[in-house]
């Protein structure tokens, strides 16, 4: 019965949105605007998607997710156009797109490349798609038995997580962008007994950091100075005739198509790690597997399938742990939650039962997202990709312009703007350093989860922490996240290489195997 | 993550993966001997910046946050055991540490020291420490070119949310922000980026000056708008004074073209859009906005 009703949401969401024509505009526009966002080196889906949660806040919520939706598949989708053009992503998440996808156009087969990255794109989605309608009410369901202990080990489990794997020069750093994120989340009045912190008397900062400057500002000012300090310049675009879908060369490789798109669905839902590094992970692991793997870097249409499949497919899965636990699963998915914390939906366990159509509906939404990325990707490219044209010192003073008013339209307060600033300059600055953004925006925005699942927790327990130590899924998140702390000690790194040294002693067959 | 690009075998491979992406960049700009590169996401930074900034450079600068760091993690803890009760009553509930709102304040203050410890430990095994011991009675030298560009950039922002915004017309300073952005990087060259910093930057100092002595406020008394006046000559003025120092130039004339076109078209569609669809109330309603409502509701 409850599978049934599931399906019905989902037709009936389908239906109810193709059928209305606000919202097939609404759909079609903010996929175009998304393929051109993401097609615009310098410009991401985090952005995008950031910046029209602020011009969505009148709209209703179905409306709202559709265009947001639509805005993220596009631009994710979009990146692959700077990357097979004129060999710059257009966003991170297609980086590992210009690896082949540079070369074909080079061949000529510019257009070919095009139509791939396009199906496998509208494949990906639709795989995150399914996942998203099969694992989200399940894991809903199963996350009502959490407490606050298990609450607050998730949301510190989703910091770690973020900040080791995104940490690209020393993993504690991506800890560190992490706790101060935690930090900026205390500021203002805690949420259980409403006593002011880090306020310093400022009554602009009793209701703490408003979530939407901060994740403007620590995605967009950082991202306007580099693109104009760095002077990128786009180099001509390459020519192509047509896209076509393309079936053949993808039926002939479906394996890697379900490889990549699992890998994208698994790395979408880790917590705050998005559709780059599964772009990347999966490239990596279709050259692996290939059997030519020499071609891989040369223009093999297995690199541009596996590297776009998995980062649309990304998409889904970081929508499971975002609706289901309240922690998004990547960047963009950050921005969904402040957007969905608008319009009053509360995504976490509860929300099958305040919202029980809601997870189907996005289901329906992403599904049609997908479907209108695939007719644009498929009509426009060729228009698209005529925007590579506009340098960058052009449109990356309006981005600023849309940043600000996108800050300061939600709350009308101009305070926001004096956050924003800082908050983008120090970005910068720790981006520059080595330190990455994503852990400390999942830091602002899992802190107060954090804080009080913790206080709730000890409160419950006057004050023992035995319960962590007994509560079975508790007890796997704190073993997890105490591996991971003591992994980076190198006394243990020491001690596992010297544990790993000794075993290749005793089994040295088994190791020249393995490697 | 096992892909090498063929070309390069290196131990991170994400890191190899990405310098083959550089090194395929289109020969035009390798010509132009300068590293060009997008860095759309932090995915890039690390291989930026090894080849920008070498390691003892980063773990110099790491030496500093991680004192930082430390600095302010102690900071945290104090001021949570000071100002913070940690089992004081506080709004007639009894408190125990548990409950208290210090608590989280103090993990992550002391999570923040333990970070900053081992950040400063490996700034000083990989020699950032002495790095840095070496450069303090020593100016650096950086590239000038790269620093006026971001402190160009840091003007045009800070200028726009902290000067103009909150006191004048919300459109005239959307519209000088993207005028005067537009036109330091888009015509590109160093000698002109200098002149328009340094001309910018006098109008800036000069309106801060005011508002600061609240000169604004006695002159929009005795004549309505009148800093908006003041701002929108400053504009006119800034546009004449980029045409002088371009003339002559076809290409420059035409990117100065497109720059003021630029910076009024945008203007015009999002700020009336903002005001009339979205009934955003804008920050600072003047002169401007003024004309266009009474533009709208003569529409109507």
């Amino acid at each position: 019965m409850f599978i049934l009703q599931q399906i019905w949401d989902f037709y009936a969401t389908v239906f109810s949105t193709a059928f209305n024509i606000e919202n097939i505009l609404l759909l079609f526009g903010s996929v175009i605007l998304g393929i051109t966002f993401g097609a615009l080196p310098g410009l991401t889906a985090t952005l995008g998607v950031g910046l029209l949660t602020t011009l969505t806040y009148g709209f209703s919520t179905n409306a709202a997710m559709v265009t947001l939706l639509g805005m993220y598949v596009g631009a994710v989708y979009g990146g692959s156009y700077g990357s097979i053009c004129v060999n710059i992503p257009g966003t991170a998440a297609a980086a590992a797109t210009a690896m082949d996808g540079y070369p074909l156009a080079c061949k000529g087969e510019a257009g070919r490349a095009l139509g791939l990255t396009t199906t496998a794109s509208f494949i990906g989605t639709m795989v995150g798609m399914f996942f998203l309608a099969l694992f989200a009410p399940l894991i809903a369901k199963l996350a009502l038995q959490f407490t606050s202990f298990e609450f607050f080990l998730l949301a510190f489990f989703g910091i770690m997580i973020s900040g080791g794997l995104t940490g690209q020069d020393l993993v504690y750093k991506g800890w560190i962008a992490g706790l101060i994120g935690l930090f900026l989340s205390t500021v203002g009045r805690d949420n259980l007994q409403f006593f002011p912190r880090f306020t310093f008397g400022l009554p602009e900062l009793d209701g703490g950091l408003e979530v939407v400057p901060v994740l403007i500002g620590a995605f967009g000012i950082p991202q306007i100075i580099q693109v104009i300090r760095d002077q990128l310049s786009v180099g001509e675009a390459k020519k192509f005739q047509r896209v076509l879908p393309e079936f053949g060369i993808i039926a002939r490789r479906i394996k890697t198509i379900i490889r990549s798109a699992l890998i994208g669905v698994g790395i979408g839902s880790v917590p705050g790690i998005g559709e780059d590094i599964a772009a990347w992970v999966s490239y990596g692991t279709a050259k692996k597997a290939s059997k030519n793997p020499e071609t891989f870097g040369k223009g093999a249409y297995e690199g541009i399938i596996a590297s776009e499949t998995a980062n649309n497919a990304c998409i889904g899965g970081a929508i499971i742990p975002l609706l289901t636990l309240g922690i998004p699963g990547s960047p963009p998915a950050v921005m969904l939650l402040g957007a969905l914390m608008i319009h009053n939906v509360t995504p976490g366990p509860m929300i099958s039962i305040e919202n029980p159509h809601f997870i189907m509906e996005m289901t329906a939404i992403l599904c049609l997202a997908s479907v209108a990325v695939f007719i644009c990707g498929l009509l426009l490219a060729k228009q698209v990709v005529k925007v590579l044209r506009i340098p960058p010192p052009v449109f990356m003073p309006i981005v600023l312009v849309l940043c600000v008013i996108g800050s300061y339209a939600l709350g009308t307060k101009v305070f926001n703007l004096y956050l924003m600033v800082p908050i983008g300059i120090l970005a910068y600055f720790m981006q520059s350093m080595g330190y990455p953004i994503a852990p400390l925006v999942i830091g602002v925005i899992l802190g107060p989860m954090a804080d009080e699942n913790l206080r709730r927790a000890l409160m419950v327990s006057q004050g023992s922490f035995v319960p962590f130590f007994t509560r079975p899924v508790a007890l796997i998140l704190l073993t997890i996240i105490v591996w991971m702390f003591v992994s980076q000690i190198p006394f243990f790194k020491r001690f596992t290489a010297w544990l790993k040294g000794q075993i290749s002693k005793t089994k040295p067959s088994e190791r020249t195997s393995a490697s | 993550m096992g892909a090498g690009g063929g070309k390069s075998e290196s131990r991170n491979t994400e890191d190899s993966q990405t310098v083959i992406i550089l090194s395929r960049l289109p020969a035009k700009i390798g010509e132009v001997g300068k590293i060009r590169v997008v860095r759309s996401h932090s995915f890039y930074s690390y291989s930026y910046l090894r080849k920008v900034m070498d390691k003892v450079q980063l773990r110099k600068k790491d030496f500093i946050t991680s004192i930082i760091l430390i600095a302010f993690g102690i900071f945290m803890i104090l001021y949570t055991l000071t100002e913070i009760p940690m089992k004081d009553s506080w709004g007639g509930v009894m408190n125990v540490w548990f409950v208290s709102p210090g608590l989280f304040p103090v993990c992550i203050g002391g999570l923040l020291i333990i970070m900053g410890l081992v950040l400063c430990q490996r700034a000083i095994k990989d020699g950032g420490a002495k790095k840095f011991l070496q450069d303090l009675f020593r100016r650096e030298k950086g590239s000038s070119g790269k620093t006026l560009r971001f402190l160009g950039i840091l003007l045009v922002i800070v200028a726009y949310v902290y000067l103009y915004i909150p006191r004048i017309d919300y459109f005239l300073s959307t519209m000088l922000t993207l005028l005067v952005f537009i036109s330091f990087f888009y015509l590109n060259r160093p000698d002109l980026l200098k002149k328009f910093f340094t001309f910018y930057l006098a109008g800036c100092l000069l309106f801060l000056a005011f508002f600061l002595f609240g000169i604004d406020q006695q002159l929009n008394e005795k004549f309505l708008y009148f800093m908006d006046i003041l701002v929108f000559l400053f504009f006119l003025g800034y546009m004449a004074y980029s045409r002088l120092l371009i003339r002559g130039d076809g290409i420059l004339k035409k990117r100065w073209r497109l720059a003021i076109l630029m910076s009024i078209v945008p203007s015009l569609i999002l700020i009336p859009s903002f005001k009339f669809f979205l009934l955003v109330p804008l920050p600072v309603e003047g002169g401007f906005i003024e004309l266009m409502n009474i533009v709208r509701y003569s529409l109507r």
